[in-house]
């Protein structure tokens, strides 16, 4: 997903390049605490796993919720990848890393490291953002309304009141 | 600031450099290995060849030296810059980020010469084991294949760590720089809640710390806690928000 920012009227007080470097820094941990806490990118919680997944999962001690996360390789990856600033505004760039975590089974009230690497984190990501066979779609990665009210309030801490507009 | 797609693979180009690692390692401690084996096609140890079991033993050493040690600390010092540039979105780096950068390779380099340590001293009983008793060529051949990937795969635990620790720091270092001035940032405790959090995970997820409360946390494990989290493959990552947000958000903030 991506951050635009278009520039209108007089210059803004902070230069654009703080600003958007600021975006950069608040944006990845919002869509992280959001997705960590259940909730998909319209602040709705997230399609159940299947029950046998999440017998699994809490057998092997982890998180019952809904949080696609069992490493954290994924949501620990997501940070702005590309920041790009023109004189008429910026454009940021966040999407997962494009690494692996160790690949993880569910075996015997365990989680067992396989031996094996996960797909990237970009592709895993796409997986769960859009589902794939059995598995439903759980869209996660953009900025929900509430974070971009939270991204905004943030910017007003700073003193910046600019118009952020998320794109998917 | 320029646009960049430098946060390509990471862990993975560096699972790529392992792997490439333990085929040359495995190939040439094959070779150092076949001078054991004096009489060709019998695939028995020739015993009472104490100098030269003696002699092969630290041929492998020295090829787990530089081979192994030697490339690995190489891979993780890349993957580990690879790992900031990726968390900062490919600008450059602050010339602190690199020095950080460098300690923590440091740290890890001492992991990884004792998994290498480990290594050579697994290979060196098994070939005065092999060539004191009636093990066969193949079978010290197979076994001492086992050690060097076993090396590799822990090597690789302190590759993943290491990317991971450069990847906080940047954040961290990164943040502070942007926010210096004007707002006040908070570190949330980010990550995983379940069973499997270590004490000090426990205690701090879901929470906010402040640079100074970071500095002064103590994860029991002699790692800073502003690189490593938790400790050593911590799951836990930081995640900036501004302190009015948080107080706003009624998360507790550890100064």
């Amino acid at each position: 997903m991506s951050i635009v920012v278009t520039r209108s009227g007089d210059p803004p007080r902070v230069p654009l390049e703080r600003i958007a470097k600021l975006v950069a820094t608040l944006a990845p941990g919002l869509i992280r605490e959001r997705t960590g806490e259940g909730l998909d990118v319209k602040d709705r919680r997230f399609k159940p796993y299947s029950r046998g997944y999440m017998l699994a999962k809490t057998a092997a001690g982890r998180n019952a919720g809904v949080n696609l996360t069992v490493t954290n390789g994924l949501l620990g990856s997501v940070a702005a990848v590309s920041v790009v600033v023109t004189e008429q505004g910026f454009t940021i760039v966040i999407a997962p890393g494009a690494g692996t975590s160790a690949a993880v089974q569910f075996v015997d009230g365990k989680a067992k490291r396989t031996g094996e690497r996960s797909p990237t984190h970009s592709v895993l990501g796409a997986i769960h953002h859009y589902g794939r066979g059995r598995m439903p779609a759980r869209p996660w990665l953009a900025l929900s309304p509430k974070d971009m009210e939270s991204l905004m309030r943030q910017l007003l801490d700073a003193g910046i009141a600019i118009p952020l507009r998320g794109r998917n | 600031m320029a646009a960049s797609d430098r946060s390509g693979p990471v862990a993975d180009a560096a699972v790529a450099d392992l792997e490439a690692i333990r085929v040359q390692l495995d190939r040439e401690i094959r070779r150092a290995l076949l001078r054991l084996d004096t009489a060709p096609g019998e695939d028995t140890l020739v015993r009472a060849q104490g100098r030269v079991a003696s002699q092969v033993a630290s041929q492998i050493d020295a090829a787990l030296k530089a081979r192994g040690l030697k490339a690995v600390e190489g891979v993780l010092r890349d993957r580990a810059i690879e790992s900031a540039l990726a968390a900062l979105g490919g600008v450059d780096l602050p010339v602190s980020v690199v020095t950080e950068i460098d300690a923590i390779v440091k740290s890890q380099t001492a992991d990884i010469a004792a998994v290498f340590g480990d290594a050579s001293s697994t290979i060196r009983q098994a070939i005065a084991l092999g060539t004191t008793t009636s093990a066969s060529l193949s079978d010290l051949v197979e076994g001492v294949a086992g050690s060097i990937g076993t090396s590799v795969t822990r090597a690789q635990a302190a590759v993943d760590a290491s990317v991971m620790a450069a990847g906080r720091t940047a954040v961290i270092r990164a943040a502070t720089e942007v926010a210096d001035g004007l707002v006040d940032l908070v570190y949330l405790y980010s990550g995983p809640e379940d069973s499997r959090n270590r004490p000090f995970c426990r205690r701090h997820v879901g929470k906010a710390l402040t640079e100074s409360g970071i500095a002064q946390a103590n994860n029991g494990q002699g790692l800073p806690v502003d690189a490593f989290a938790g400790g050593y493959n911590c799951r836990h990552v930081w995640s900036p928000m501004t302190l009015a947000e948080a107080r706003r958000r009624g998360i507790e903030i550890l100064e």
